[in-house]
């Protein structure tokens, strides 16, 4: 029997090199400034260029370091708050929005808006809507007779501040996920709901939030990524101010990477950033299929029963 | 001589074996039926022909050329798609006239000439009239026609088509079946026409190919696969009713050959029952066997003669010229086609004849069919 | 008719109050840009022409005044790095989410679904991660405040969400498609360019404006490589920030500009976003 073996090699050659410029990005610009970064965690590392080796050094400083385990404590702050009020907020949003007949495309144009703003530019706008003296914040709070907090001066206010900020930001970004995951929920289900006479709150709480399931947790997780690497909104608005209260773990390593020239602990810092990153992925993603799973059991129970 | 040899032709996806060690010899300008249900493998074998797969082994030799290495573009082949694979960004139109306007196409075309085939091509299949629409504006019975269509407009050495008029109304489907036919005579190009409907592929073929589940079980004329089903599968699947199988025994009672089915007896003519007891005796030393009768053999009788057997009636269908009885004999169902309108009430008790000239037999393990003499088979 | 309940009035009351909360910030820019310094200090305004005077003394400024040089300088920049890198971006992405797409691989442990994963799990990792060493990397090739150090960065940055969007693009396209064109006789060069191209087409308009809308808002790469020349606009807005008394209405201006190209790629990508085909494997 005759195998025939034709063009194949050249197919595979072909295939190869297409997926060649991809994988040498991928390897050059990530794997290695990764294992560069690990490298210059363990070293003392000035701009200057000197440096030796430290091994864990950096780490062991790291976490003595009060102003490093206040920028940990802010993360989880911001992320916690912002990613729980923007899904909030997000899905108000695609839920209104979804029963709008009218102007539809021009408030979603509105709604969608702040997301396009580049992060930098909005952290300058808003240090301009929150200055004391001159900004509009404070001056319709005083109007309307309230006190307006010193939202960049003082610590609590100052994350409040940046939490604000971004919600104004990344809301849109919830919305659009979860808005699109509404519109491509099947129709039948709501509709024979409705016919049976069923009130609003019971068909959210029983239809829609758990068909949304899926698009929930795509959305929370790409948005937990995202939001560890906070760093144009603080960088602009507060500057991780006042003194530290509002730093977050990028804007400090950043900070003294770059303006101090201590890049080997810089680096330290960052990876110590990227665990938690992937930790809490991995976590996540954990939890996901350990809720399916019990679901899948429970309902396997109830059938039997 | 355009002919077109399959050899030791096998596929595997991962661990399934999608067509095993097929064997096939396509003749010059016949009309070849490649028939089997679905999973059959018959898409398969159309796009490992066409050189979309590549088999596992095997060689392919279309006018003594190895096509195994030949590119797709250089086949020189036509291929209706089952999910038509029509071109979205552009018109019916253009659809049409793309294979015409190809490198390939020699000699080239006039935009003329290109416009003319596309318009009788057009007309033929009924779609002039969406000829500047796109696919995602049509029906699916339109879109299929299109993909038909442009197949046909071309002049390759082969056509492969699969399931073309599957999803056309009935009424269409009927008249494609003449159509084509016709325009592969005039076109006199070797045709591989996949279908899983037994009708359509029976009457439209020169030879019909049983595929099943990756291996040919029977190559003939239609008659052959109708009026000799090579095996009990190809009875099942060829025919409307499927044909009526019962294990049976082959008993030798005062020297009459008897059948022993549906819990009665069933003399056989003696040399029949000779020539098939030699064959299973020789080759499985038992009495048992597999007999199959067509539903449209049987009829129904009045009185208990010799031959005749009860059965309950189970379901009684009058269809039109038709009426299909499903009949209940002890444990085994069975069916029964009568010509003309009958009405039978469940439960009624029936006596139904069973000629033995219509009987057809088959080893009970390997449901293989039991050739005998000729003068002792149906013509 | 169904009566208006209580639900209704909040939810539509909430939709006015977002809209409010979300347009200020950008009618707030867009007045104070057009404030002179004392406009500013003499306390907020909130209505042109009614509460105070246009003027267009900040837009002299930046493009013609003396803020001209870095203004201008920070607007080409952006628009090159983000043009050109978006560009890169989808050629290379595209290559490769075509191969992703239609072939299988094989490298080592890693299929088709792994390498996808791989390309795209750097964007799971802080960019700080990779800048500092970056930064250094840059330093030893001379490539720190140059163009071609940032394009090369900023394609670096987006080719993952390009390689992404486009394998899925392209593996809605059948492969039929492509055996029909080889069939009716088209080389592999030409089913690409015929058939493949045409279809891609919008596909590949999306991923560009979003490479470019990513390219164009990045900041943490553009401060760390980047001190004079290859300054990016978001940069120089901070340039004048940092100094005591910010100029409010110079900055409001350069923030409008800033705001423009993000704006027209939201609202062109709009239909796609809202379809969810962009985002792809969202249910």
């Amino acid at each position: 029997m005759i195998i025939s073996k034709p063009k194949k090699t050249k197919i595979e050659w072909t295939k190869h090199l297409l997926i060649s410029p991809a994988l040498l990005f991928f390897v050059a610009l990530t794997i290695f400034p990764l294992l560069f970064t690990l490298f210059l965690s363990l070293n003392f590392w000035a701009v200057s260029g000197e440096h030796h080796w430290i091994g864990l050094g950096n780490y062991i400083k790291l976490f003595q370091d009060s102003i490093f385990l206040t920028s940990l404590r802010n993360e989880f702050i911001f992320v916690i708050f912002g990613v729980l009020f923007e899904y909030i907020f997000g899905l108000l949003l695609a839920l209104v929005l979804n029963q709008l007949t009218r102007g539809l495309r021009l408030i979603r144009l509105a709604v969608i808006l702040p997301f396009a703003a580049t992060p930098a530019v909005v952290g300058c706008i808003w240090k301009m809507l929150f200055d004391q003296s001159y900004g509009p914040i404070p001056d319709l709070l005083h109007k309307v007779g309230l006190t307006s907090p010193a939202w960049l001066t003082q610590p609590l206010p100052a994350l409040f501040s940046i939490i604000i900020v971004d919600i104004w930001e990344w809301t849109p970004f919830m919305f659009l996920i979860i808005f699109a995951g509404l519109k491509s929920l099947p129709k039948e289900p709501f509709e024979s709901a409705m016919v049976d006479g069923a009130s609003s709150w019971r068909i959210f709480w029983d239809l829609t939030f758990p068909m949304l399931m899926p698009t929930t947790i795509v959305v929370i997780l790409l948005r937990t990524i995202e939001a560890f690497k906070i760093f144009d909104i603080v960088f602009l608005t507060t500057a991780g101010g006042p003194g530290i209260a509002t730093i977050s773990t990028t804007l400090y390593a950043y900070d003294l990477g770059l303006r101090t020239g201590n890049l080997g602990y810089a680096a330290a810092m960052s990876i110590i950033l990227l665990i938690i990153v992937v930790l809490i992925l991995n976590v996540f993603l954990k939890t996901i299929e350990w809720v399916r799973r019990r679901s899948v059991l429970q309902k396997r129970e109830e059938a039997l029963k | 001589m355009a002919t077109l040899k399959l050899i030791d032709i096998t596929k595997k996806y991962g661990n399934v074996v999608a067509i095993n060690k097929l064997n096939l010899e396509v003749k010059s300008e016949e009309l070849l039926v490649i028939f089997g249900p679905s999973g059959a493998g018959k898409t398969t074998l159309l796009k490992i022909i066409a050189g979309v797969e590549k088999p596992n082994e095997g060689q392919i030799f279309f006018d003594e050329r190895n096509l195994n290495s030949l590119p797709l573009e250089q086949r020189n082949i036509a291929m209706v798609f089952e999910n038509y694979a029509l071109y979205p960004h552009f018109t019916v139109f253009e659809n049409l006239a793309f294979p015409l306007r190809s490198p390939r196409q020699v000699p080239r075309l006039s935009k003329n000439e290109v416009k003319a085939r596309v318009a009788k091509i057009a007309e033929m299949l009924e779609i002039q009239d969406c000829l500047y629409r796109k696919p995602g504006q049509l029906s699916g019975g339109q879109r299929q026609r299109v993909a038909l269509g442009r197949a046909l407009v071309r002049r390759p050495s082969l056509y492969l088509l699969d399931e073309p008029i599957a999803h056309l109304d009935a009424k269409l489907r009927h008249r494609m079946r003449g159509e084509l036919k016709k325009l592969q005579k005039d076109m006199k190009v070797t045709t591989i026409y996949a279908t899983p409907d037994y009708l359509e592929g029976l009457g439209m073929a020169d030879r019909v190919v049983f595929l099943y589940q990756g291996e040919i079980l029977q190559v003939g004329t239609p008659n052959e696969i109708y009026n000799r089903p090579s095996n009990v599968i190809v009875g099942t699947l060829v025919g409307d009713p499927p044909m009526n199988f019962f294990d049976c025994k082959l008993k030798q009672i005062e020297r009459t050959w008897v059948l022993e089915i549906l819990e009665g007896r069933l003399p056989l003519p003696y040399e029949l029952g000779a020539n098939i007891a030699k064959k299973i005796y020789l080759e499985t030393a038992g009495p048992d066997l597999i007999v199959g009768i067509r539903p449209n053999a049987c009829k129904v009788e009045n009185n208990s003669t010799e031959g005749t057997f009860p059965g309950e009636v189970y379901v009684s269908e009058p269809l039109g010229a038709n009426t299909i009885l499903t009949l209940k004999t002890g444990d085994a169902i069975w069916k029964v086609k009568l010509e003309g309108l009958y009405h039978f009430q469940v439960g009624q008790h029936i006596l139904v004849r069973i000629p033995t000239e219509a009987l057809h037999f088959f080893t009970k393990d390997t449901k293989q069919r039991i050739n005998l003499e000729a003068n002792y088979e149906r013509s | 008719m169904k009566s208006r309940g209580l639900g209704y009035f909040i939810t539509r009351f909430f939709l006015v109050v977002w809209v409010i909360f979300a347009l200020f910030p950008l009618y707030w820019t867009l007045i104070t840009a057009f404030k002179t310094p004392i406009q500013i200090y003499k306390g907020p305004f909130y209505f042109p022409f009614i509460d105070f005077a246009p003027s267009t003394n900040s837009w002299q400024f930046i493009f013609f005044g003396d803020g001209r040089i870095d203004f201008l300088r920070g607007l080409l920049n952006s628009i090159l790095y983000a043009f050109f890198s978006a560009l890169l971006s989808v050629l290379l992405g595209s290559i490769s989410a075509y191969g992703l797409a239609r072939y299988s691989y094989k490298y080592g442990p890693f299929k088709n679904d792994n390498l996808n994963f791989l390309i795209v799990s750097q964007r799971i990792m802080p960019p700080i991660v990779a800048v500092i060493a970056l930064y250094l990397i840059f330093k030893f090739l001379h490539l720190l405040d140059s163009g071609f150090g940032m394009i090369l960065a900023y394609t670096w940055f987006n080719l993952p969400l390009a390689v992404y969007l486009l394998t899925n693009f392209f593996a809605s396209i059948p492969r039929e498609i492509e055996y029909a064109a080889a069939l009716d006789g088209y080389s592999k060069f030409d089913q690409l360019r015929k058939v493949i191209l045409p279809l891609a087409a919008p596909g590949l308009a999306s991923a560009y404006l979003l490479s470019f809308f990513f390219a164009w808002n990045e900041f943490l790469m553009a401060l760390m490589l980047t001190f004079r020349d290859a300054q990016t606009l978001p940069i120089i807005i901070t340039t004048i920030r940092t100094q005591m008394e910010p100029k409010w209405w110079i900055l409001s201006a350069i923030a409008v500009i800033a705001l423009i190209p993000p704006s027209i790629v939201v609202l062109y990508l709009d239909k796609y976003l809202i379809k969810g085909t962009l985002f792809g494997g969202v249910r």
